[in-house]
């Protein structure tokens, strides 16, 4: 028997970005760099384990919206055309930096990372990573969890309770359908909870979800454990809370170990730092740079002079570090086992995106991470929240306090005066969506009216994804997001218009079906 | 909430499609063969072209009067209306003529759960711009229900609603005061019948201690917070400095920032602090009940704690105060932390040692001040016991923000409405390392 468990998580997800009314479009990059430089090393990084014997060593969410982006033909097509793109840039940029003992290095390793990228992608898995994750859920090496339909902030949707419903239920059926089984467990967006939603947490099969630390250190009654065991809801709904010294080592920006001085900068890419002939057909359109994913340069310090890159140092990083966290893990455990009887469990969540595109070296961190855990596993062993379950049937019941993993700690990322605008359409749009499913709950699935009630149901749930008011908030990519809202809002108008007036022009329902081909099999009953 | 089951089709993967270019419009006609489409039957022109069109028509407009409330954070919340015109009028006419001009005000009531036998709570008006759609309105108080009307009040007082809202309940800003511990079995998919709502009703404070006789006293003896509130200045210390006159042989020498090791307390009948520079003390031999006493008094409460000391008939204590802690944020490259014992510097994190020498000039406070006192309590039993009983604590005195969610080793901490904390810490065995996390929100933004 361990003195405790450490539960790594890390949640993958994407907004929902398929824009074939374009050549190309700049958003699908999200996707295609987080293939290349998240996804693929992460299976690549678990079969090494697996071949290691590991077992258990990571919970990975899956969005709905990421699910089917990765099952889409149009999107993969996207993809290996967007990596033909980057492998003559490869070539150009091995050439250009031929006889650079700093540089040259650089660019045959990101030559061998496109070519590996693509021989994984498409001869291995046959472009079908979904597949690829499920064979390692199905050998024990992870657990398979997902989220909400389009990952909408259940908080701010619950004034109509069916807006919430549906997203957590058209969420569980997407995963069971791509992968073939349910999921037991549920990230819920942006850890997002208020009392009372484990009831629709129940509804749609889940076991248990996760919540930020004050979710449990504010739970009612108070934890008798803390941080140190999971909580069950009263309705037998276990919910985990984020150990907030594990996240701030990774996360953070001052104290993270991604920004350690070795490890590769993010933001000087050559799609900025070079000639603009030069780099003219690689970016956005011939007009606009963008990020390459060629970068030459560490972190390096807190100003702008950057020394170039060096793997092997940071490899020697990779390895300290994953012993750091291992370390602290360990001791953190101790000192919480000394006050407490049970073993104690320790859950660090993290975005998956993190690892990999943000944090170049961030999977092979995690590797490492695992390794050191899998070394002494009779200290502190891995575990994911169903195994955890399984020995611990019988915890506390309290139920957690309404919080997210969001600046502040609640809801205010997402309700602020920069994306304000949005609740009062999002909820008006859902109380259309229940009235309509509700008078035309009888239309067949394959007629036109069918066709139009379930497209207006996907216009709504695309339209309610977190991702939008975050972006807002954030001022990443603000045009864009308000656009996507604008737009999924006037198409769920048009088709609800459509559907009321019984008259449906199918080459119009058509051309969105083909624009957001996303939940086919959507019963619009879910809205009820 | 629908009781109906879903009837989702079954494979899903890319989506079938009708046959490009159909044009009926009847509900039969629809229903054909299915063929697996070209992945974008469109050109990207027509797509284009059928979007902006369809989107051209702008945002639909939310037409009926209404009022809505969203929760933000613990002590604050939303409000978005929509006040039809003719609605507004209607208010207005109910109005008298001498009362036209009333103000627009958002009235919140607090409908929490009342709680011995309390009446209503008196509503609160805020007044709102009658140009406006939407306001933030702070509620001062966490873990609260609300609702709101909407409406037009008079100078005189009198009061139209015009819309009321739904229900919000604010998040809990702190611990909770409930101190049950009911057990409940998890569901799993594998035994859904061993998967009840509700759970044990039985209260297990007692039971607790027989299945975790390891774990601190349960918390109503010995609290790990005490919320109540003090006016003493955070650099004062939280416990009286007893002078104990120094007698008698010394035994199990404890130094000022060493943390107690059972290994380290041994037998005999006395026991010795090193105070630093202030030389050594001892104690008398005190009598089982005595020491029963103590122990009595180590389990209350700060202000009962207070008040007992106080009292003359007991022996003096030894209390060692060591302050301030230091706290150190650090910066890149992090550096990998050796096993810290008591004393030493941590190197990483906010993190608070158990133990620290006493600070002197050359020392001065952290910019994030915390004050750690160690308070160890060293009783000595008479000559029949075969063992000295040790008890020590360390309490850990501090501010930070009062919205901040606070943890010490996992577990909740109560903070005071400005902010103030003040927890107790029961010592264990070994090098200890009191890591008091202040919660940030950072994360990496999506582009």
């Amino acid at each position: 028997m361990p003195q405790g468990f450490q539960c790594i998580v890390l949640h993958a997800h994407l907004p929902y970005v398929r824009h074939p009314e374009y050549e190309s479009f700049l958003e699908e990059n999200w996707l295609f760099e987080a293939i290349t430089e998240t996804y693929l090393p992460l299976i690549l990084g678990l079969e090494r384990l697996r071949a290691a014997g590991v077992k258990d060593c990571l919970t990975l969410s899956l969005s709905p919206t990421l699910l089917t982006m990765l099952r889409d033909p149009f999107l993969q097509q996207r993809y290996l055309a967007h990596l033909d793109k980057l492998r003559q840039l490869a070539r150009q940029e091995v050439r250009r930096t031929r006889g650079d003992p700093a540089f040259a290095p650089l660019a045959r390793l990101y030559q061998e990372r496109l070519e590996e990228a693509v021989e994984v992608f498409e001869q291995e898995h046959g472009r079908d990573l979904v597949a690829a994750f499920a064979q390692l859920q199905a050998e024990g090496v992870l657990e398979l969890i997902t989220t909400a339909a389009t990952h909408g902030f259940l908080p701010l949707l619950k004034t109509e309770p069916a807006a919430v419903r549906a997203q957590l239920l058209v969420g569980a059926q997407t995963f069971q359908t791509m992968l073939g089984f349910p999921a037991k467990g549920v990230w819920l967006p942006e850890c997002g909870y208020y009392p009372g939603l484990e009831g629709v947490i129940e509804e749609a099969g889940y076991n248990y979800f996760f919540v930020d630390s004050h979710g449990i250190l504010n739970a009612t009654p108070r934890p008798y454990y803390g941080l140190s065991a999971p909580l069950a809801c009263p309705n037998g709904v276990a919910t985990f809370g984020r150990d907030p010294e594990s996240s701030r080592q990774v996360w953070s920006r001052d104290e993270g170990y991604p920004g350690d001085y070795y490890y590769r900068d993010f933001y000087r890419d050559i799609g900025f730092d070079l000639d603009f002939d030069y780099i003219k057909p690689y970016i956005l359109d011939g007009h606009t740079r963008i990020h390459t994913g060629f970068k030459y340069y560490r972190v390096t310090g807190p100003g702008d002079h950057k020394l170039p890159y060096d793997p092997a140092a940071a490899g020697e990083r990779i390895d300290a570090h994953a012993s750091d966290f291992a370390t602290r893990s360990r001791r953190n455990i101790a000192a919480r086992g000394k006050r407490a009887s049970l073993a104690p469990l320790i859950v660090s969540p993290y975005d998956a995106e993190l690892f990999g595109h943000w944090w170049f070296e961030g999977p092979q961190w995690l590797e490492a991470v695992v390794r050191r855990f899998a070394e002494q596993s009779e200290i502190v062993a891995l575990t994911t929240p169903s195994a955890y379950l399984a020995d611990n049937r019988s915890l506390q019941a309290a139920t957690p306090s309404a919080s997210s993993w969001g600046d502040g700690g609640y809801n205010a990322f997402w309700l602020n005066p920069g994306n304000d605008w949005i609740y009062p359409l999002l909820h008006d749009a859902a109380r259309r969506m229940n009235a309509l499913a509700r008078q035309h709950g009888d239309a067949l699935p394959d007629s036109l009216t069918g066709r139009a009630l379930q497209q207006a149901g996907r216009s709504l749930l695309l339209a309610q994804a977190s991702d939008w008011p975050f972006i807002m908030k954030a001022q990443t990519a603000e045009d864009y997001a308000q656009r996507r809202i604008r737009d999924h809002l006037a198409r769920f108008d048009y088709l609800e218009d459509c559907v009321r007036h019984a008259s449906i022009d199918e080459r119009r329902l058509q051309a969105l079906e083909v624009m957001d081909q996303i939940f086919p099999g959507l019963d619009p009953a879910v809205f009820c | 909430m629908s009781e109906k089951k879903l009837k989702f089709s079954g494979a899903i993967q890319t989506g079938e499609r009708p046959t490009p270019g159909a044009t009926a419009t009847s509900e039969n006609s629809t229903r054909r063969n299915r063929v697996e489409p070209a992945p974008v039957p469109f050109s990207a022109d027509e797509l284009r072209r059928i979007s902006s069109e369809i989107s051209a028509k702008g945002l639909p407009a939310v037409e009926a009067t209404r009022l809505e409330l969203m929760e933000i954070d613990p002590w604050n919340v939303h409000a978005y209306w929509h006040i039809d015109a003719a609605d507004m009028a209607a208010g207005r006419a109910r109005l008298p003529e001498n009362a036209r001009d009333a103000r627009l005000v958002l009235r919140f009531s607090d409908v929490s759960p009342r709680q011995n036998g309390t009446g209503a709570y008196e509503p609160f008006d805020i007044e709102v711009r009658e140009d406006s759609n939407n306001w933030y309105v702070n509620l001062w108080r966490d873990a609260k229900r609300y609702s709101a009307d909407i409406g037009l009040r008079a100078a005189d007082g009198d009061f139209v609603p015009l819309a009321r809202s739904n229900e919000v309940a604010t998040p809990r800003g702190g611990p909770s005061p409930g101190l049950d511990f009911l057990q409940v079995e998890v569901r799993t998919p594998r035994a859904p019948e061993a998967a009840p709502a509700g759970g044990s009703t039985t209260p297990v404070d007692t039971l607790l201690r027989e299945l975790f006789p390891q774990r601190r006293p349960p918390v109503e003896e010995f609290p790990l917070v005490m919320p109540e509130a003090s006016d003493r200045p955070l650099e004062a210390p939280a416990f009286p400095r007893l002078e104990v006159p120094s007698e008698g042989a010394a035994t199990a020498a404890l130094r000022a920032g060493e943390a107690l090791e059972p290994a380290t307390v041994e037998a005999p009948s006395r026991a010795e602090v090193d105070q630093g520079s202030s030389g050594a003390m001892a104690f008398p031999v005190l009598a089982p009940t005595e020491i029963s006493r103590y122990h009595h008094l180590a389990r209350m409460t700060k202000t009962e704690f207070l008040a007992q000391a106080s009292l003359p008939p007991l022996p003096p204590v030894a209390v060692e105060t060591i302050a301030p802690a230091d706290f150190e944020l650090v910066s890149h490259p992090l550096p990998i932390l050796p096993v810290v014992a008591a004393g030493d510097t941590a190197s990483n994190g906010r993190v608070a040692e158990a133990a620290r020498p006493s600070a002197g000039p050359e020392h001065p406070p952290a910019p994030l001040a915390l004050e750690a006192i160690l308070g160890k309590t060293v009783f000595s039993p008479s000559a029949m016991d075969a063992a000295v009983a040790v008890s020590a604590s360390i309490v850990i005195e501090g501010q930070g923000s009062p919205d901040a969610p606070l943890s010490l080793f996992g577990e909740p901490v109560l903070l005071q409405p400005d902010g103030r904390l003040t927890v107790r810490l029961p010592l264990e065995g070994g090098p200890d390392l009191v890591a008091l996390l202040h919660h940030v929100w950072e994360r990496h933004r999506k582009e």
